[in-house]
């Protein structure tokens, strides 16, 4: 049991974000487990439309729906929804820590390809 | 034959004459292991690591240990099965305040959140069969969000059914169908990172061939998986990380009171491979009426398109008290730390839980849960507040 209060309250390391801004990496390891879950927008609920639960369908979908704008990250609406900027949060369960929003950002500022 | 045929066909009539509610995530409370007096979760359900439709010992334990009162039995006892099927059902109502931020927060909502029936049946030669089934359940936010499942036809979902070879309660087993393979702790809230973020979410579970060993002090779950085809049809379909791979948890238990498990897990999708490893802990404190929980896990997540990958920690250590037959009460904290070397990724939880059985067959629990996000590094993270009510009862 010790052992495992260690690791519960164990500090998280600073460090600097050297994750890649790539669709191919945000889908996999951000997008899919916080988004395609339950009654949200995995392929069998596809809640408002929106179905992220794999890579290529997810960017399409993004694109297609105008919620990614590439290269301006300010007009797109996937980023209002994930800071909340006037309208509602998503994920509305968990919502992302800002060093994912950051990147995923950082991606669409990048030309948002399907990479 | 025809005494066979009969019996499955008796089964599915009654579990689909249940299908009028909403479902959840098929039952479990691991906090009844040991603090019960039970120290096996197979004991209590007929699932052999746990989980689902409850067996006669877990009935009578709900009423006489578990519950201020009643009968445990199926139908408060008005009417027994015959003795070669088992029958219970669970329904679930609840009402929530969600504050996540944004311009519709908080939220409000009261919804049915449950309704599975489940139905077992013995067969020859040491096998059973094993049928659950409901209604996908929803928060039913905001009517203009419908998807692919605007109708309670559309909600349909069998999550689990299977076959069983289990000559005896202790020694080996096989069990084959839909089922989450056994791994971690298995509790009745999905929202939990250990479930969450490990593959086992809500309607996540997955077409498994599972074998293992149960015995009193000790038992190994060995299990290979795959996510339902994507040409089944509806009710039959996962949501969450498609992944097939494999399982194990072995689990030791010490003098009735407290038990250690390790287990390991492999998920290879079309997009990324998991590696997870990690270990349980529980610990009965007979004297303070207290019950502790644990579960860590590593994760190695591989994304071979991005030629990238990354260490992950998911964690739950929780206590439970128990201070009176009827009253259990919760605290816990939940870490998920997407990439362990960077802080600003973690998600911290804490829970607050109370349950009252007033009477067998009925539970009152209320959920509070709050979470901040990004922690370690800056201090503009998100947070997030849950608070839930939920009304339980079980046939």
């Amino acid at each position: 049991m010790i052992v495992f209060v260690a690791l519960a309250f164990a500090p998280a390391c600073g460090g600097t974000d050297d994750r890649p801004a790539r669709w191919s990496f945000i889908s996999s390891a951000i997008v899919e487990p916080a988004c395609a879950t339950v009654n949200c927008h995995s392929a069998v609920s596809a809640r408002a439309g929106i179905d992220l639960h794999a890579r290529d369908i997810g960017y399409y979908t993004l694109l297609n729906e105008l919620y990614v704008i590439p290269r301006d990250p300010q007009e797109s609406a996937l980023i209002d929804l994930l800071n909340a900027q006037g309208t509602r949060r998503m994920p509305p369960d968990a919502p992302l820590p800002q060093a994912d929003i950051d990147l995923i950002q950082a991606w669409i500022a990048a030309g948002a390809a399907n990479d | 034959m025809r005494f066979l045929a009969a019996r499955v066909v008796l089964a599915g009539l009654i579990a689909m004459a249940a299908l009028c509610g909403l479902a959840g995530r098929v039952q479990a409370y691991p906090q009844f292991q040991f603090s019960s007096g039970t120290t096996q979760c197979s004991q209590c359900h007929y699932g052999p690591a746990g989980g689902g439709l409850i067996t006669a010992w877990g009935r009578s334990e709900a009423g006489d240990t578990i519950s201020r009162g009643g009968d445990g039995a199926f139908l408060h006892g008005l009417w027994t099965p015959p003795s070669w099927l088992a029958l219970g059902a669970d329904v679930r109502l609840a009402a929530l305040r969600n504050d996540v931020g944004g311009r519709q927060s908080p939220e409000y909502a009261a919804f049915p959140m449950q309704s599975d029936a489940y139905a077992r049946l013995d067969l020859p030669a040491h096998l059973s069969v094993y049928l659950q089934a409901g209604v996908r359940g929803d928060v039913g936010r905001d009517e203009s969000l419908d998807g692919r499942l605007s109708s309670v036809t559309d909600r349909f979902i069998s999550n689990e059914h299977y076959v069983m070879w289990r000559p005896s309660p202790a020694g080996p087993y096989l069990r084959a169908g839909r089922f989450f393979a056994p791994f971690g702790l298995r509790f009745v809230e999905h929202i939990f990172y250990v479930q969450r973020y490990t593959g086992y979410d809500l309607y996540n579970e997955t077409y498994t061939v599972s074998g293992g060993y149960l015995s009193k002090d000790w038992e190994l779950h060995l299990s290979l998986f795959a996510p339902p085809p994507e040409s089944f049809p509806l009710p039959l379909q996962s949501v969450g990380v498609r992944a097939h791979g494999g399982a194990a948890y072995g689990e030791r238990r010490f003098a009735d009171r407290a038990a250690v498990a390790l287990q390991a897990r492999l998920g290879v999708g079309s997009e990324a491979t998991r590696y997870q490893v990690g270990a349980v802990g529980k610990l009965w404190v007979d004297r303070a009426h207290l019950l502790l929980l644990g579960e860590a896990d590593f994760i190695r997540l591989q994304v071979p398109a991005s030629s990238a990958g990354e260490n992950q920690f998911v964690s739950y250590l929780g206590a439970t008290f128990f201070p009176a037959r009827g009253f259990m009460a919760g605290l816990a904290y939940e870490r998920f730390q997407e990439d362990l070397s960077l802080g600003r990724t973690a998600h911290d939880a804490f829970d607050v839980e109370a349950s009252v059985f007033p009477w067998a067959h009925f539970e009152l629990l209320l959920i509070g849960r709050y979470q901040f996000l990004g922690s370690g590094a800056t201090s503009d993270g998100a947070h997030a507040s849950l608070g839930m009510l939920q009304l339980h009862y079980y046939l």
